[in-house]
């Protein structure tokens, strides 16, 4: 059975059709590529999921619970996390503190968190112990009480992920994870979605216009141009699809 | 000792000596401070919306207006004096609150700063021109008891110095929990905060309930400390601005800022005496001067000033040893 379910999702931008019924059915525990090249409505569609952008016609079911109706916070309570295009921490605050806010949905009672009643304060005990896992399991626990702004980019990027998997999430979604990353880095921070694929058996969903990072964690791959489905199969099969590369290279190229 | 650790034995000392005080003041002066104690209640309230959920308000001159009204009628019509007051007021301002926050939930920035300006006018207007309210009459509260206790002018001190404390510590407990978190978050990045789960609706409500109860429990206790409500003090909009610059000198999200910069705005007119009307200048000079250099307020800039004296003490000392060190081992050479 699918876990994520995307039909025919049409969004309109005044007369721009960025998305034009597109499907795409992503498996449980894969990593799940949506490529396309700049324009192709892959951040629109990442947005009508995350739940920042409305759609009109078509569905989005995840394990069975429709979307549609869901605000940004609600599908944190399914299991769906993210992480952003351009690095977005709570910039004032330190390590442990974002991912701490990552955990929100399992804060319990907002009555006894705010007044330190037993129980409340037995939960934060929790919740920080948790925390403390994730900042060890990324790395991080060596700037867990630095404010995140002083972070070097690629500890930022892992605070990141470690913010959106504090919940435990099923699927995460990742919106250009490598984008502004050198080479180096991006090697790094595919082992890390590997591993935590693998490892915490988290469904992960890349937006992505960078092969490289396609072709090395993929398992399947959608490739989007003009809001429409235009390929679907393995990374090797995709790149070396005749509409792939005319989508990428222009018409007169792919004939040469 | 650990930086926090120093915060809260530095918190228990101040309210031990504000504890002790009126035992060697004037009785006067402890009036004065009871007075300025209602505007540290209403600050701290601000700085809940202001200062960490990053909601600029300049309209909880209307909730203290809210807290200081409730009891000043029941006080009137029902007989009571400042603990029932306490409690009506603070669930009357934080009732508005929530409704104030539900309105205008989708502003931000200017536009919530205007919105809530309004809500203070509105209010103004309603005292004003409302027959129940006395216009500038007013309304006249007899002696304060509290418990059915009489209390004078050194038990109003306790009793408003204990709200005080209870706010602020309210306040703390809060903002260290998740629910403070949250408030933080959304501060930082709205978008982030609803990725995290976090209902923005519920929680902006709720920052701004929380903190209109506690700038309306501040108006009950100046409504005591005066005994004496009227449009002269609660027409118009000008201690929203207060409340507002007492945060922004102070310093945001800084409870110990709240304090500072609500004793700033409470006393410069009073000690400026025959020239108070300066007191607007100099709270606006105050303003500027913050932003411009300290936008951490005084708080900030005293804690950026303690952190620098303590790095620079500590590679002294190092230095000494180092030269000490030298010469030692020039001597044995």
């Amino acid at each position: 059975m699918e876990s994520l379910r995307v039909r025919g999702v049409h969004v309109n931008f005044g007369g721009l059709r960025a998305l034009d019924g597109v499907d795409v059915e992503v498996p449980p525990g894969m990593i799940f590529g949506l490529l396309g090249p700049n324009g192709a409505g892959k951040t629109t569609l990442f947005n009508c999921i995350s739940r920042f952008q409305v759609y009109g016609r078509g569905s989005i079911h995840y394990r069975g619970h429709d979307l549609g109706p869901l605000g940004p916070h609600g599908i944190a309570a399914l299991g769906i996390s993210r992480t952003f295009q351009n690095i977005n921490l709570f910039r004032t605050r330190t390590t442990m503190d974002n991912i701490l806010v990552g955990m929100h949905c399992r804060m319990g009672s907002p009555l006894a968190a705010m007044f330190a009643l037993p129980s409340g304060r037995r939960r934060e005990r929790a919740l920080r112990a948790r925390a403390m896992q994730m900042a060890e399991m990324f790395g991080l626990t060596g700037v867990l009480g630095q404010q995140v702004v002083q972070l070097p980019f690629g500890y930022q990027k892992r605070v990141e992920l470690a913010r959106a998997l504090a919940c435990e999430p099923t699927l995460l979604l990742l919106d250009e994870p490598v984008a502004g990353c050198n080479e180096e880095e991006t090697r790094e921070l595919s082992e890390i979605i590997r591993a935590v694929n693998r490892e915490l058996r988290v469904t992960v969903l890349v937006v992505e216009h960078d092969m490289s990072l396609v072709r090395a964690i993929c398992d399947e791959v959608t490739v989007l141009d003009f809001g429409r489905n235009i390929a679907h199969g393995s990374p090797v099969e995709i790149l070396n699809h005749p509409g792939v590369i005319e989508a990428y290279l222009g018409e007169t190229t792919a004939h040469a | 000792m650990s930086e926090r650790g120093w915060q809260i034995a530095l918190t228990f000392l101040a309210f031990g000596a504000l504890a002790a005080l009126p035992t060697v003041i004037p009785r006067f002066y402890a009036s004065l401070l009871a007075f300025t104690f209602t505007y540290v209640i209403a600050a701290v309230g601000v700085n809940v919306l202001t200062g960490y959920t990053g909601l600029v308000t300049v309209g909880h001159g209307g909730f203290f207006a809210v807290g200081a009204y409730t009891t000043a009628l029941m006080a009137r019509h029902v007989g009571t004096s400042i603990a029932p007051g306490l409690i009506a007021g603070v669930i009357l301002s934080g009732l508005i609150g929530f409704a104030l926050g539900m309105i205008c939930l989708r502003l931000g920035g200017a536009f919530l700063a205007i919105a809530t300006l309004g809500f203070a006018l509105a209010v103004g207007a309603i005292l004003n021109n409302w027959p129940l309210f006395e216009g500038r009459e007013g309304i006249q509260l007899s002696k304060n008891t509290f418990f059915g206790f009489p209390v004078g002018d050194v038990g109003f001190y306790y009793v408003s110095l204990g709200v005080t404390a209870l706010v602020m510590l309210a306040s703390w407990s809060i903002m260290r929990s998740g629910v403070g978190r949250a408030f933080i978050a959304m501060r930082d990045s709205e978008r982030a905060a609803e990725a995290m789960g976090i209902n923005l609706r519920l929680y902006k409500t709720v920052a701004f309930a929380i903190s209109a109860a506690m700038t309306g429990a501040g108006g009950v206790l100046f409504a005591h400390h005066n005994r004496y409500v009227s449009t002269e003090t609660f027409g118009d909009t000008w201690l929203s601005v207060d409340f507002l610059t007492a945060v922004v000198v102070g310093g945001q999200a800084s409870l110990f800022g709240s304090g500072i910069g609500a004793a700033f705005v409470a006393l410069v007119p009073y000690y400026l005496g025959e020239l108070r009307d300066f007191a607007y200048i100099l709270n606006g000079v105050a303003l500027i001067a913050v932003l411009l250099f300290a936008p951490d307020g005084i708080a900030g800039a005293l804690a950026r000033g303690l952190r620098w004296l303590v790095a620079r003490r500590r590679p002294a000392a190092a230095v000494v040893d180092s030269m000490s060190v030298q010469r030692g081992a020039g001597w044995n050479r």
